[in-house]
């Protein structure tokens, strides 16, 4: 298509769509003044019923938990994805041990940035335990948990050279947290059917409000969430750092 | 009224780096213009009283950097 075709084209697209834009936005609710029921149900409701004073994590985990681990498989399915596609391919390789080493010592990283993520190390892992166990109470949970996790490990690549990161031996620790996290999941789900509910039904004691074993299956299902998001993320960066990193075109 | 005025502070800052970010073209310089964009969208977001959405900022503040670096690094090695 011809600059001027293409021109003409965007303008009436892009007449329609403001117009659509400015009409919404005359028709809506002044700001700060939300019309929607439902949010207002759940607010009166999430305590009493499920003991979670985070009606977000309440409406996520457990009212609309059945979204969630959908949304949880997708994760899943496109870690894998990323995994296959970033495998060593023909016509790449995988240079031996020795010429590695040779690779990785020159390192340009600034003692500020490595003195800077050594100190980061712990308080992001409380930081995530803390999101994570807490999801029920106080804003967090796993997904968010789980990403603040992830970022351990990677400050561990700041901090040092690659060969140290590559030391925690990740595709054996994230195997085990993307299939933990993944089958916590499910698993939950069946635990509702077992005692004869439905699936997902939240059948655990629900316990005392705003502690951190409460609301019944949210703790549990947050931790499997978390463990699951933390391997997800850390698998994908591992696997972008090994195409960059190790593999060389033959 | 002090409150307000952080809200329109951080969304008129988050309008203008957005731009910024959708203006520069390398992919490299863009990851600056980008993570102070999503900073100034998580301040808007805590200002909101929505710290769930904020939290789910950092975490694509974290991963997103990352990712970023080694899919340039590997695309210049190509190139090469």
């Amino acid at each position: 298509m011809k600059p001027r075709g293409r021109l003409v084209v965007f303008l009436a697209g892009g007449l329609v769509a403001a117009a659509m834009v400015v009409a919404g936005l005359l028709d809506m609710p002044p700001f700060g003044h939300y019309r929607g029921p439902y949010g207002n149900v759940i607010n009166r409701v999430a305590v009493p019923e499920r003991h979670a004073t985070n009606a977000v994590v309440a409406v996520v985990i457990d009212y609309r938990g059945f979204d969630t681990l959908g949304e949880e498989l997708i994760l899943f399915t496109a870690v894998m994805g990323v995994t296959l596609l970033l495998r060593i391919q023909r016509g790449e390789r995988e240079p031996p041990a020795a010429v590695r080493a040779e690779d990785h010592v020159p390192q340009l990283t600034s003692d500020a940035v490595r003195v800077g993520a050594l100190c980061m190390i712990a308080p992001l892992v409380v930081m995530a335990l803390y999101l994570v166990t807490h999801g029920q109470a106080s804003p967090g949970g796993g997904f968010q948990g789980g990403a603040v996790l992830a970022a351990a490990p990677l400050m561990v690549y700041l901090a040092g050279r690659y060969v140290t990161f590559r030391a925690l031996d990740p595709p054996k620790m994230l195997d085990l947290g993307e299939g933990l996290g993944a089958a916590g999941f499910l698993v939950m789900g069946l635990v509702g059917m077992v005692a004869g509910m439905a699936y997902l039904a939240n059948v655990l004691p629900l316990g005392r409000t705003g502690s951190v074993l409460s609301a019944g299956t949210l703790p549990v299902i947050n931790l499997a969430i978390g463990l699951e998001v933390g391997a997800g993320i850390v698998f994908v960066i591992y696997e972008f750092m090994e195409q960059t990193l190790l593999i060389r075109r033959r | 009224m002090a409150l307000i005025a952080l809200q329109a502070a951080a969304g008129v800052l988050a309008a203008l780096l957005a731009l910024a970010a959708v203006m520069t073209r390398d992919p490299l310089r863009q990851l600056a213009p980008f993570l102070l964009y999503n900073l100034a969208l998580i301040i808007l977001f805590i200002t909101l009283q929505a710290p769930d959405v904020a939290l789910s900022g950092i975490a694509v503040g974290l991963a997103y950097p990352f990712i970023m670096l080694f899919a340039i690094g590997k695309a210049r090695d190509r190139e090469r």
